[in-house]
């Protein structure tokens, strides 16, 4: 009996752990993301402590936190003539002409059918860290948390938040 | 938005969101984030900005305010500044995405080749072709150049003359087929002006229409509806609760007749003779009040109108006539709405009004009326010969008009424009007449552009761009005004402007000073831009009436005795053929025949049987293969698909216009018939033959069956149960046929915050389907064209249901039954208990909310709904590029296999409530509005809060208690709709 | 025939032996092209479903307000045949019926593969069949579970509870038989059968055990013919559509698995017993008596036919009434008279006793009250949400080719597994017929005599 049964069994939990294991899971996070320009969060946010919002400035405003305009970069590290804040994406700005369009690669992404906002989140005085993770000591941003609904629906229970699906489901 | 973002960054960030919102399910969104450069601050991603502007798709201009997100424009509502829609808007106007958004537009300029083929080719070698043209032509002479266009406002139409007169050409028209022209001779002859009166249904207390389908496409209908709605509403009127009574004289129903009182049946072009016959009979009644010593004569002008002769004409009996000028004639202020294109139903109209003194109340002309928009038939005909003569080098077809399509037979436009060395079309969706062009180009949409409307004395429409370009296309006069500086020399110097952003800016500096309007300066134009225009109130004019016009009247054009007569109509919502090319105005049933995607002729039963017609059923209740005829006209022969439908005349062939184009659109192009190229210039009714032919053919509808089997859907009660306060024999019936309602067996639900609900006033409803469009708009509802629906995969959220009252019903009942039907969000909800998965269930805050994504698509909930409001994706849906940036990113797109429903607009209740909750304040009453709601012309619909006593919502209830009712209430599903019931008048039937 | 006949009379413990070994013989070509067939069939099916789940339902006939339609109609078909199979084998057995010993096997076999059948549909059915598994209460991060309030989850429970008992039932009682299998046998249907007889040895204590979990098993599916088909009927009857609110259902739908079941099995047992020449084993005499059974139901189904007409008449609510107007004389009306036809007059020839034991015969009506039935679900389901409470949703359904080609598929899937079981394992259970053989013996000599008239 056994010499049949036991592989049967063994080859049953393999090819189930293996569905599970190389499964692509479209909407968890990616820590596999590279950016156009190494920009380092642990520079601005941690070192020159800018806060979150003053980049990511539609967080309480808005959907969606946004990501800063190259404009808001200038502000700062100014235009190659005007001298400013000289950046280590130096080399990378001389081989392109403006306007720089940055295109980003996403970290996060959320399918169509959640509807998560930003906006009441931060107002309810959720620290972007709570989601994001300790972005201020990252140089390239990794995903901490796997952001899916148990993630959600925990804090949302401990919060007391609504659990009524509709909310993030329409 | 004049100045936001480029284009290029405009056309990705559209890309990016438009992949998130167009993928269904489970696949990964857009991976890219990309930032604007520099950003624009009236654009913060993620939340909508609005912008108030012109609808551009009919002359009646309405005020609207578009939503835009992430700079596209995803939502058109009406402007509640504007006193004409007063923040409503109609299908038509919803539809404008879809033209902007549509996927057949010209992308990039084109020239014919020999073999008559398009090539592309660039904007400078197009530009440069069309200029060298309009030189050679100015070279070769004057009038050498002509224009045929849509009107596009004062100050664009005043550009395009002052253009062609810097190239020595006067031959500029502006056409409309469906124009004001009989109003305005019938105007001149009647008070000696040509302006159009303004009609104020609600101070009317009975209207008679001849032929003016004032609820469809007459005049502005969406203002007409809320004055109607307004007219229609129980009040007390001398001493005794009534509502207005309206009857309609024409050849079919149509929704305009199922809101009235009477509807009564005549032959098409005959309602000038019976308006006639109807003052006739109250001169000689003597209830003209105002005509004093001129009655007599008026009588003896009127007599070759006795009511015996018109009754042979045109088939409306010799009861109904007097009945009709009986109510005239009693009434405190009557109004007689002229329509169609014969003058003398406007004269016996007006003569009407102006005798029974209502002009001046229901019936007003403005000071300071705007001038003509469109040309003069006789103009444009004019300019179509001298086409046709080889006099034009040059001809421009722009702005939307399709003389091809829309002109009359006898113009000979078509070989006339064929006949022409040179055609240029400017314009959006290529249409018919742009394939007689030998240059296309493309230009902006007019929710691109800058312009103007002036739809009627004290009214300036500004119209501003509301988006950047979906297609690298150019506005159509700035290439206008280019041409002229380059190639009319000196000619042209008159002409300041750089373009038309500074012509229509101009155009306003102008007005300012004229009206005197502060504030002055840039101040001035940032509020005309916030509120879409200035509204002033204009003040009415004392106007003499003319008895001697009367005189001018002459018999009706088409006489009777000819066996058969076809009557062409506008249909509500292609209206003249522009809008065939929206999928959601082909897929929203005709509301009163609910037919899709066709054209057809409605013919009745007695008709149908001589012509040995029938319905050839298969084993559905759909239209399953009838019979097709031939229908010879004096220009030509067509074949159309019948509807044998009890709700025209017999005798009569009713037809609508708008199908049949050759060319406009992937949506629009060999679909049912083009009535236009049928019809005599001046006229919508011919006299035919027709005769069956052995061909059948499927017109597709989603209604089932017209018959309501006496069943609670549409209840109606007579305005005298109303008033002595006798419940309708359907209420009596309920009360004992159903248990005391709410009958619970578990505990009730228990609403601690907020508890949605609607009230419908069946009484308001006409059927108009802008709430329809409206959610088709809001809530990203696919369209799946004439295939899908006829295997009943229709997917509106909201539908409006349209029965017809069975023999016996038909006396205690309106003409017919018509009720908006959209998710009860039921207490009881059936579909809730039945889902395996907890994707249907119970919200807080008393909705039934469908969980798209935990849908697996048992649809047990759709079977168990009594409703029928749930709708399946049986098919994937799709919306061809760029018809997918209208989907609104709030709203989830559905993927196949799953359920969907009326939400009753939860993005905006959430987003409301965020709102309220970050400002640390309660949400007030009328903060959300839904879609249906907030388009509702007539204000049939309102939502609210049940659980705030004070919302208008439950106000409305609490003020009709006679006439609410729920639907179908023996499922004791507790439904949060409230409904009150439609009325009629016992004694209304004329 | 007089050799057959003889045999019929006298069949002997060998008899019994040698024609089961017989039928267990290695099928021939025509047996293996049958087969072959089946499984084409079945493949068809798959293909189209295939192509279904692809190209999402846009490509049958499916629409509002038809939700459900051919596939839920064969589901509860299919469920339906399963349920004479436990009655037979479980019911009879406690009864201790005599004529049930040739037979049950088959019924039982039918039964497993009806249920294996029955439990494709609601898959094929779903709009997301790739998220099936959310029926199932399962610990996810999401902390949500099925809702208990769903007949759909009641239905998910008592079909597969079905499925195990039957399959556990099925299989204990082919112990010993693939035990006499296995002696016989040799090659590598020695190593087949000696797998699956778990070492049976025919030993005392072996069948005191047998006997004990064999009674026990019978005993739990007894109460699942019952139940399995309410929890089935409650999916309509919970509802509050017209046509299917009724609390008759559940008796009702019993009755008629029982009727449609046991009509497949006379179906299936008839061309059995000739090809494999087991008509010593299944007789005339265990035929006669299954027919009975068919007409016993057949005019409970014609009472309840009556009785649910009467109830809309006697509640006098329009929007029931119109609904059964439609149901007879719609545009699909001509469905319902076929049925009755089917279920409830042609089965009355069952009165007449040459007609019983005419396998012709039987065999003709069978497939007719297998129509009948099929045709009764179809009515009542598609019938009933065609005209619904709102008339302007009315609408009827009409199937295409993906549902006709699947809902064939099915029948090649079950024919497949059936003829596939019956040439692999004893389809007559030598055990039981040595048991009752005398009573065989009595039995054929009470029918032989108005058969030879026949």
């Amino acid at each position: 009996m056994n010499r049949i049964l036991i592989p049967v069994a063994l080859l049953l939990f393999l090819s189930g752990a293996a569905t599970v294991g190389f499964s692509e899971r479209p909407w968890a996070p990616r820590s596999d993301v590279e950016q156009p320009i190494p920009f380092s969060h642990r520079v601005h946010a941690g070192i020159n402590k800018i806060p979150c919002q003053y980049c990511h400035e539609y967080a309480r405003r808005s959907a969606t936190s946004g990501v800063p305009p190259v404009a808001r970069c200038v502000g700062c590290h100014g235009s190659g003539l005007l001298g400013g804040i000289k950046p280590i994406t130096q080399p990378w700005t001389d081989d392109h002409q403006p306007p720089f369009e940055i295109r980003w690669n996403r970290v996060y992404a959320l399918p169509d059918f959640v509807k998560f906002v930003h906006k009441p989140h931060i107002w309810a005085g959720v620290a972007c860290q709570e989601c994001h993770g300790p972005v201020e000591t990252m140089d390239r941003v990794v995903p901490v948390h796997e952001i899916n609904m148990g993630f959600c629906i925990n804090c949302h229970t401990k919060r007391g938040a609504t659990q009524d699906c509709f909310v993030c489901h329409h | 938005m004049s100045d936001g973002l480029s284009r290029r960054s405009f056309l990705k960030l559209a890309a990016t969101a438009g992949a998130a919102a167009a993928i269904p399910g489970c696949e990964p969104a857009a991976r890219k984030i990309i930032p604007y450069v520099v950003p624009d601050e009236n654009i913060i991603p993620g939340v909508p900005s609005y912008f108030a502007t012109t609808c551009g798709e009919c002359s009646a201009g309405c005020g609207i305010i578009a939503k835009v997100r992430e700079g596209r424009v995803i939502k058109l509502e009406g402007n509640p500044a504007d006193p004409i829609s007063q923040g409503a808007i109609c299908a038509r106007g919803q539809a404008a995405l879809q033209g902007v958004y549509n996927p057949d537009r010209l992308s990039k300029p084109k020239r014919r080749k020999a073999d008559g083929s398009l090539e592309e080719i660039g904007w400078d070698e197009a530009l440069k072709l069309f200029n060298d043209r309009l030189a050679a032509a100015a070279k070769a002479g004057k009038d050498r150049i002509a224009y045929i266009g849509a009107p596009q406002g004062p100050t664009l139409d005043r550009l395009t003359k002052l253009w062609a007169g810097a190239f020595g050409s006067s031959r500029v028209v502006f056409w409309e087929r469906i124009g004001t022209e009989p109003a305005r001779a019938a105007a001149d002859a009647c008070f000696g002006r040509r302006d159009l009166p303004i009609y104020q249904l609600d101070r009317a207390d009975v209207i008679v229409s001849f032929g003016a389908d004032f609820l469809e496409t007459w005049g502005s209908p969406v203002e007409q509806t809320r004055q109607y709605a307004d007219f229609r509403t129980p009040r007390m009127r001398r001493g005794g609760l009534s509502i207005g009574k309206a009857a309609y004289v024409s050849p079919r129903m149509g929704i305009t007749g199922a809101k009235c009182d009477a509807w009564v049946p005549a032959n098409p072009g005959t309602e000038g003779a019976v308006a006639l016959a109807v003052l006739n009979v109250m001169a000689g009644a003597g209830s003209l009040r105002h005509a004093g010593t001129a009655a007599s004569a008026i009588q003896a002008q009127l007599a070759a109108y006795d009511p015996e002769s018109v009754s042979r004409k045109s088939g409306v009996p010799v009861s109904q006539i007097k009945q009709m000028a009986d109510w005239l004639g009693q009434a405190e202020s009557p109004l007689a709405l002229p329509g169609g294109d014969d003058p003398q139903t406007y004269l016996a109209a007006y003569a009407i009004n102006a005798l029974t003194g209502s002009v001046g109340n229901a019936m007003v002309f403005l000071a300071g009326a705007p001038a003509e928009t469109a040309s003069r038939p006789q103009e444009t005909s004019a300019v179509v010969q001298a086409i046709g003569a080889g006099q034009v080098d040059v001809v421009v077809i722009a702005a939307g008009a399709n003389p091809i399509f829309t002109m009359p037979a006898s113009w000979g436009a078509a070989t006339a424009i064929g006949r022409a060395p040179f055609v240029v079309w400017f314009g959006d969706a290529p249409d018919d007449s742009a394939q007689a062009a030998q240059l296309l180009i493309p230009t902006h949409h007019h929710l691109e552009s800058w312009r103007d409307s002036a739809p009627r004395a004290g009214i300036y429409g500004l119209g501003q761009p509301v988006m950047q370009p979906v297609f690298p296309s150019r506005v159509l006069h700035d290439i206008l005004l280019e041409s002229a500086h380059l190639g009319a020399g000196e000619a042209a110097q008159s002409i300041t402007w750089e373009n038309a952003q500074d012509a229509v800016n101009a155009a306003w500096q102008e007005l300012q000073s004229k009206l005197g309007l502060d504030p002055m300066g840039a101040e001035f134009w940032n509020q005309m831009r916030r509120n879409g225009g200035s509204f002033e109130r204009a003040k009415a004019l004392n106007v003499a009436f003319n008895p001697d016009a009367l005189k001018g009247a002459t018999p009706a054009r088409v006489e009777s005795e000819s066996a058969l007569l076809l009557a062409a109509f506008p249909h509500p919502f292609l209206y003249d053929g522009r809008g065939a090319n929206k999928p959601w105005l082909q897929e929203i049933p005709e509301p009163s025949n609910q037919i899709v995607w066709d054209s057809w002729a409605e013919i009745h039963p007695e008709t149908a049987a001589q012509l040995g017609l029938q319905e050839h059923y298969k084993s559905t209740y759909l239209y399953a293969g009838i019979d097709v005829i031939e229908i010879a006209t004096p220009s030509g022969t067509l074949e159309l698909a019948v509807h044998i439908t009890p709700l025209v005349k017999p005798g009569v062939i009713a037809a609508p216009i708008g199908q049949g184009h050759t060319s406009y659109g992937r949506y629009a192009s060999g679909r049912g018939a083009n009535l236009w190229a049928f019809l005599p210039a001046g006229s919508r009714a011919v006299p035919v033959r027709a005769r069956k032919i052995e061909r059948q053919y499927k017109l597709v509808t989603p209604l089932g069956k017209s018959d309501m089997m006496g069943r609670s859907i549409v209840e109606v009660m007579s305005v005298e149960q109303l008033a002595n306060g006798i419940k309708p024999p359907i209420e009596l019936e309920e009360e004992e046929n159903t248990p005391k309602l709410p009958y619970e067996m578990y505990d009730a639900w228990q609403y601690t915050g907020h508890k949605w609900g609607m009230t419908i006033d069946v009484n308001a409803c006409t059927g108009c389907s802008a709430c329809v469009a409206a959610c088709y708009a809001e809530n990203n509802l696919p369209f799946g064209g004439k295939e899908e629906v006829d295997k009943g995969r229709v997917m509106s959220w909201i539908r409006i249901e349209r029965f017809i009252p069975s023999a016996d019903e038909a006396a205690a009942a309106p003409n017919l039954y018509i009720a908006p039907v959209l998710c009860q969000q039921c207490d009881h909800a059936p579909c809730e208990p039945v889902c395996p998965v907890f994707a249907s269930h119970h919200t807080p805050e008393g909705l039934n909310a469908q969980i798209y994504n935990r849908c697996v698509g048992t649809r047990f909930c759709e079977n168990n709904c009594p409703y029928k409001v749930r709708r399946f994706n049986w098919y994937p849906a799709e919306w061809p590029e760029p018809l997918n940036l209208q989907l609104n990113p709030d709203v989830t797109v559905r993927g196949p296999g799953v359920m969907e429903k009326c939400t009753f607009c939860i993005q905006r209740i959430t987003n409301a409530e965020i709102d309220a909750r970050t400002e640390g304040r309660q949400l007030v009453d009328g903060e959300i509005i839904t879609a249906c709601a907030q388009a509702c012309p007539a204000r049939a619909i309102s939502f609210g809060d049940l659980n705030d006593a004070n919302s208008a919502m439950v106000k409305r209830r609490i003020d009709n208690p006679g006439r609410t009712y729920t639907m179908l209430p023996e499922f004791n599903a507790l439904p949060a709709i409230t409904y009150l019931r439609s009325l009629y008048w016992e004694k209304g039937k004329a | 025939m007089a050799a057959a006949i003889d045999t019929e009379i006298q069949p002997s413990y060998v008899d019994v032996d040698r024609q089961v070994q017989r039928a267990l013989a290695p099928g021939g070509l025509k047996y293996w092209l049958w087969v072959l067939f089946c499984a084409f069939l079945t493949a068809l099916g798959g293909a189209f479903w295939t192509n279904q789940i692809y190209n999402s339902f846009d490509i049958t006939g499916y629409g509002q307000p038809t939700m459900w339609a051919v596939y839920i109609t064969n589901f509860v078909f299919w469920v339906g045949i399963a349920h004479s199979g436990t009655l037979i084998s479980a019911i009879l057995f406690l009864f201790r019926v005599r004529w049930r010993t040739a037979i049950f096997r088959l019924a039982e076999t039918m039964t497993v593969f009806a249920v294996a059948t029955a439990g494709l549909f609601p898959l094929i059915h779903l709009g997301r069949v790739w998220f099936f598994y959310w029926l199932v209460p399962y610990p996810n991060e999401r902390s949500l579970q099925p809702d208990f309030r769903s007949p759909l989850v009641w239905d998910l429970f008592a079909i597969s509870t079905y499925l195990t008992i039957s399959v556990l039932f099925l299989f204990t009682g082919l112990i010993p038989d693939i035990a006499n299998a296995r002696d016989k046998a040799v090659g590598w249907r020695r190593t087949f059968y000696s797998i699956l007889s778990f070492g049976w040895q025919g030993t005392d204590r072996q069948w005191r055990n047998f006997a004990t979990v064999y009674l026990l098993l019978a005993g739990f599916a007894t109460p699942l013919v019952l139940s399995v088909h309410s929890v089935v009927s409650w999916d309509f009857a919970m509802t509050q559509l017209p046509g299917w609110h009724s609390t008759i259902f559940a008796p009702y739908f019993v009755a008629g698995a029982i009727f449609s079941g046991c009509a497949l099995v006379l179906t299936l047992a008839i061309p059995a017993r000739r090809l494999m020449k087991i008509e010593g084993l299944i007789t005339i005499w265990h035929l006669d008596n299954l027919s009975k059974v068919v007409l016993l139901t057949s005019v409970i189904m014609t009472y309840s036919y009556a009785t649910e007409s009467f109830m809309v008449w006697y509640t006098q609510d329009p929007i029931e009434m119109a609904t059964f107007q439609q149901r007879y004389y719609g545009p699909q009306g001509y469905m319902f008279w076929m049925m009755i036809t089917c279920n409830c007059a042609i089965p009355l020839l069952l009165f007449i006793p040459r007609v019983r034991t005419n396998t012709v015969w039987l065999f003709i009506i069978s497939i007719f009250v297998n129509i009948g039935m099929w045709l009764e679900r179809f009515v009542i389901f598609v019938g009933s949400l065609s005209t619904n409470a709102d008339p302007s949703q009315w609408k009827f359904y009409v199937p295409r080719l993906t549902e006709v080609i699947i809902t064939i598929g099915s029948f090649g899937w079950f024919l497949m597994n059936f003829s596939l079981f019956a040439k692999f394992l004893p389809i007559v259970s030598m055990t039981e017929m040595k048991e009752g053989i005398s009573w065989l013996k009595q039995a054929v000599r009470e029918v032989y005599p108005y058969r030879k008239a026949a």
